[in-house]
């Protein structure tokens, strides 16, 4: 009888263990998801952003950067994937193009050519 | 035989709590990835939402100097963002500068991001601020207002201008040797000297030579956005009514023995005619005799290009200008002669001599000219109307200086002293002026020697140097400009980076390092060969020449082949002189170097502006002028973001 209650707790504990590690595992890969979606959202508002830092009109799908109506030099953008077109990530690197459908929606703000200055320019 | 079974329990036991205590330790292990994963995202946004503001807010302040629009407090949503903007005083050779700092927080992450920007005016902000910055360059003319922004005039801008305070002025020596010969027309004394008697002839037109030389004044007047020459006339309109004799007429022609004289009298002694001249107020020469080598002929001819300017038997003055011109707010201050035509009285004297006649007295003067009432008058004039002279000091008409407080510096002729000129005939003779340029700053004389071109300028009152000692004598060797933004091409994903549970329960994440390493260079500053040197109030404007010097590192770290590829090229630099600092325009000495150090983009983007604009200096910088009209734009700073750090702040009310 002893036994068997021996058995039951461990079988109790080892179920639970292997019940929660699975759940663990589960985790990490969903972990592992954001964090490429973190990857791409940083790529794409890395990228736009330094388009926006060098002075470019345009993003990198060609599409315009929004224009700020009080200072024309300062252009915004959404890191929003929704409606673009993404034939560019398969310009890149493998491992930057996972999950680049699926970049968190941030709302960007860049001043053009923060870092040039001229006689005849603000 | 219930040993082994409490063994079993025992030990079944112990591996339950062993798997419990497995188990506890993987989920707190798995909250610490959920944790991590969470922060970073926070982090992600918490960046992104901190870049944005510290933008917006840096773009306000660059295109307009101030903030004229709030900038968002939640960015992107979920995210709270905060800015200030700080002051930091200056601090041994950096000068003052305004920190735009932003702190954004997402969740318990906190991203801080802080722009450090140097500010670069045109002038002093404080009082008359409608400043501008002419480049006169001919066809390429320029101007930068108030905003530091060059753009180009329509107005055609000669070189020579001067301002101080007020409009530019514009100084040129023309040739003035066919002009109109001023006339009086007199009653000429003859002298008998069998009899001592004085008698006089005539009437006869006494012929003074015309200048040879005269200075012709502009002024440039702004009408509404468009800048216009005026012309200024001369201290008096001398195009008086054209002689009424009936010819012939005795016609008598002074001579002026070179630029020296002062006085000149003519008589008749006999048939002939005598003249002479003589620098002292009272003549020297007594008797025929003295002066007999001086005697002429008395021509007999028709009147030549000559004006009646007899003032009905008044004494006569006029002024002809010549010489420095020196600009203060609206008004110009103009060396002149000062001449005066005293004709023959006639009647009895008391003792008859030869050197009874009308005497024409010349003597140098200072005029002003007023441009708001377009009148010219005398500002300093030892040379009175009864013809007597209070001061035989002689200023040096190629130096005229004028002091904001009424003063008039020069320096007389020869010897080179310092004069002050006060009131109308009150002059102060000072120490000798060295070899070099004579120039105000903050109403006390300073002189530019271009032999002492590294140690700047020399103040005659102490003899203290007006040096560069404000500026930084070396670059330093981390430079971390460019390098926190990632650039094109050298994209880089961020990384998160090591947790850390601050004292306030927030996670904040320690900066990322990224700097560019340069060898550290020695600077040299020194004023450019044939710079303007302009003052006004506490602003002193000047052009720099700026290099590294030395053929090897300082720094054993640098070999000298990383030493010469790094090195600028240095140049030239608008430098101003706020009374404590000197400031590098337009934007700043950080600027100035990295135009050498850091390599442009390799292709210029599509919609760069046109050629021409990437300006180190404008066109006609070598003649810069800056003057004030009031109703132009204000001053408007402009700010250069000189360093970006992340490191964790406080804001000033927390």
């Amino acid at each position: 009888m002893e036994i068997l209650i021996a058995i039951l707790f461990i079988s109790i504990g080892f179920f639970g263990y292997v019940a929660l590690h699975s759940r663990l595992l589960h985790s990490g890969v969903r972990l592992e998801k954001r964090e490429q979606i973190r990857a791409a959202t940083d790529l794409i508002e890395a990228i736009d952003f330094s388009r926006g830092l060098l002075g470019m009109e345009g993003r990198v799908d060609d599409t315009p950067f929004t224009v700020d109506p009080l200072v024309p030099n300062l252009r915004s953008f959404s890191t929003d994937p929704k409606g673009r077109s993404l034939s560019w990530v398969q310009q890149l690197p493998e491992e930057h193009r996972l999950a680049a459908d699926q970049a968190l929606p941030l709302e960007v703000k860049v001043y053009r050519k923060p870092f040039v200055n001229r006689w005849n320019s603000r | 035989m219930r040993k082994p079974r409490g063994n079993v329990m025992l030990t079944a036991l112990f591996v339950s709590v062993f798997l419990f205590f497995l188990s506890v330790a993987l989920l707190y292990s798995n909250r610490q990835d959920i944790a991590l994963s969470l922060s970073m995202e926070h982090q992600l946004k918490a960046e992104a939402a901190a870049r944005s503001v510290a933008m917006e807010a840096f773009g306000q302040l660059r295109e307009f100097g101030e903030i004229r629009r709030n900038v968002p407090t939640e960015p992107v949503p979920g995210v709270t963002a905060r800015m200030q903007l700080v002051r930091t005083p200056a601090q041994e050779n950096r000068g003052e500068l305004l920190l735009l700092q932003v702190r954004a927080t997402s969740g318990v992450v906190s991203s801080y991001l802080t722009f450090h920007l140097e500010e670069s005016f045109l002038a002093e902000p404080e009082g008359q601020t409608s400043k501008v910055m002419l480049f006169p360059g001919g066809e390429e003319s320029g101007a930068a207002y108030g905003d530091l922004v060059w753009t180009q005039l329509e107005t055609s801008l000669p070189g020579g201008l001067q301002a101080n305070g007020g409009p530019a002025f514009r100084a040129e020596t023309v040739d003035t040797t066919s002009a109109d010969q001023p006339a009086f027309r007199d009653n000429i004394p003859l002298f008998v000297p069998a009899t001592g008697e004085l008698f006089a002839f005539g009437p006869a037109l006494s012929v003074i030579p015309a200048p040879t030389e005269q200075t012709k004044l502009q002024w440039l007047k702004l009408n509404g956005e468009q800048f216009d020459w005026v012309e200024i006339p001369y201290p008096f309109d001398l195009s008086g009514k054209a002689p009424e004799f009936e010819p012939p007429v005795t016609v008598l022609d002074w001579t002026i023995p070179g630029q020296g004289w002062s006085n000149a009298s003519v008589q008749g002694v006999g048939d002939q005619l005598l003249t002479h001249t003589w620098r002292d107020p009272q003549p020297s020469a007594g008797s025929v005799e003295e002066i007999q080598d001086t005697l002429v002929t008395i021509p007999s001819t028709a009147p030549g290009p000559a004006k009646d300017w007899s003032g009905g038997g008044a004494p006569s003055e006029w002024f002809v200008l010549r010489g420095a011109v020196a600009p203060l707010k609206n008004d110009l201050y103009a060396h002149a002669w000062h001449y005066l035509y005293r004709p023959y009285s006639g009647g009895a004297v008391a003792t008859p001599t030869a050197l009874n006649g009308p005497v024409l007295t010349r003597w140098p003067c200072i005029l002003k000219y007023t441009t708001e009432e377009g009148v010219w008058e005398k500002s300093w004039a030892p040379l009175d109307s009864s013809g007597d002279v209070s001061t035989d000091v002689v200023p040096d008409p190629g130096i005229l200086l004028a002091g904001s407080e009424g003063s008039l510096f020069g320096v007389t002729v020869g010897e080179r002293r310092l004069l002050t000129m006060t009131g109308q005939n009150e002059v102060d003779v000072g120490e000798v002026v060295p070899n070099g340029q004579l120039f105000l700053y903050r109403n006390q004389p300073y002189i530019y020697d271009p032999a002492e071109a590294q140690l700047g300028f020399r103040s005659l009152t102490d003899g203290s140097y007006l040096g560069f000692q404000t500026l930084p004598d070396r670059v330093p060797g981390v430079a971390g400009m460019l390098a926190d933004f990632p650039q094109f091409q050298s994209l880089g994903i961020d990384e998160a980076g090591v947790l850390d549970l601050s004292s306030e329960g927030a996670i904040e994440l320690p900066p990322r390092k990224r700097q560019v390493m340069l060898p550290p260079y020695l600077l040299n500053y020194q004023v450019a060969d044939g710079a303007p040197i302009q003052t006004e109030g506490r602003n002193l404007w000047t052009l720099l020449d700026i290099e590294a010097v030395g053929e090897e590192s300082i720094d054993p770290l640098w070999s000298t082949e990383w030493y010469k590829a790094n090195k600028m090229e240095g140049g030239q630099a608008i430098a101003r002189f706020d009374g404590d600092r000197w400031h590098i325009l337009p934007n700043g000495l950080n600027n100035f170097l990295s135009r050498n150090r850091i390599d442009p983009p390799p292709e210029p983007p599509p919609d760069d502006p046109p050629p021409g604009n990437d300006l180190n200096l404008p066109p006609g910088a070598s003649n810069f002028v800056v003057a004030d009209y009031p109703g132009l734009p204000g001053l408007v700073p402009k700010y250069t973001i000189i360093a970006v750090e992340q490191d964790p702040f406080k804001f000033l009310n927390e």
